[in-house]
């Protein structure tokens, strides 16, 4: 497998630790691992970049259906992600759905 | 004996999402055998990556990669007759990444990008041919499909 999800949780709020790719063949594990996080009421969930080295659409609709579930008072934080990342996510307009910090 | 400029490289793998990231490896080497910088090796990896995923799974692709300084074409065909779809955000990736792209179905499931222009029509600067072949490419983006089952 290209990606390792590593998951820590504190009450309402999670933190992923994203390392490999998120591609057609990873989004789907990427997007249960959101779902369970959010099905234990995780409000605030953090997505450290990065180890990503690579994200395409499919990890993009893992990200903004997360966002969505999150609703507005929830937040997707995308941590440290790198240019070819923030490239796809500044493509697809996601990049203002979701909050980054460097 | 001098590298034989353009000479064209070729893959083949199970056309399944866990290959994506053998043909994400072997267009980044293209690439960089264009002399692409960073982003655009990045760009490339995105567009095969996008492009090998809307071929859909069964039977094999191959891809086959011309690389010439500045330039770089990557051609992909299935061996099933399944027209090739990028749904919304797939479309807008490809077309943020790459030039020029084509998908087609007559007889099997095809792709194929351009990225960069060759050093030589860069360096004699642009003609209005050129100017005109641009406004075509920008405008071409998706070829329609056609005869879809």
């Amino acid at each position: 497998v290209s990606l390792d999800l590593d998951t820590q949780v504190a009450g309402a709020a999670a933190r992923v630790a994203l390392r490999g790719d998120v591609d057609m063949a990873t989004a789907p594990e990427l997007r249960r691992v959101l779902d369970e996080l959010l099905d234990g009421g995780a409000s605030e969930i953090v997505l450290d970049c990065r180890e990503l080295e690579f994200l395409d659409s499919s990890g993009i609709g893992a990200l903004v259906a997360a966002r969505a579930r999150l609703g507005d008072a929830g937040q997707l934080v995308l941590e440290a992600p790198r240019p070819n990342v923030q490239k796809v996510l500044a493509v697809t307009g996601v990049d203002r759905e979701l909050t980054i910090r460097s | 004996m001098l590298p034989t400029v353009g000479a064209p490289v070729s893959l083949s793998f199970p056309a399944k999402a866990e290959y994506l990231r053998l043909a994400r490896l072997a267009a980044a080497d293209a690439a960089s055998r264009a002399g692409f910088d960073v982003d655009d090796i990045d760009d490339v990896r995105i567009a095969v990556s996008e492009l090998c995923g809307a071929l859909g799974a069964g039977g094999r692709i191959t891809l086959t990669m011309f690389s010439e300084p500045g330039r770089l074409e990557v051609r992909g065909a299935s061996e099933v007759a399944l027209a090739p779809k990028l749904d919304g955000l797939t479309r807008t990736v490809v077309r943020g990444v790459v030039d020029d792209y084509e998908l087609s179905s007559d007889p099997v499931g095809a792709f194929s990008f351009v990225k960069g222009r060759a050093a030589a029509a860069r360096s004699n600067g642009a003609t209005a041919a050129e100017a005109a072949q641009d406004t075509v490419e920008d405008t071409a983006g998706e070829t329609p499909v056609e005869g879809t089952a």
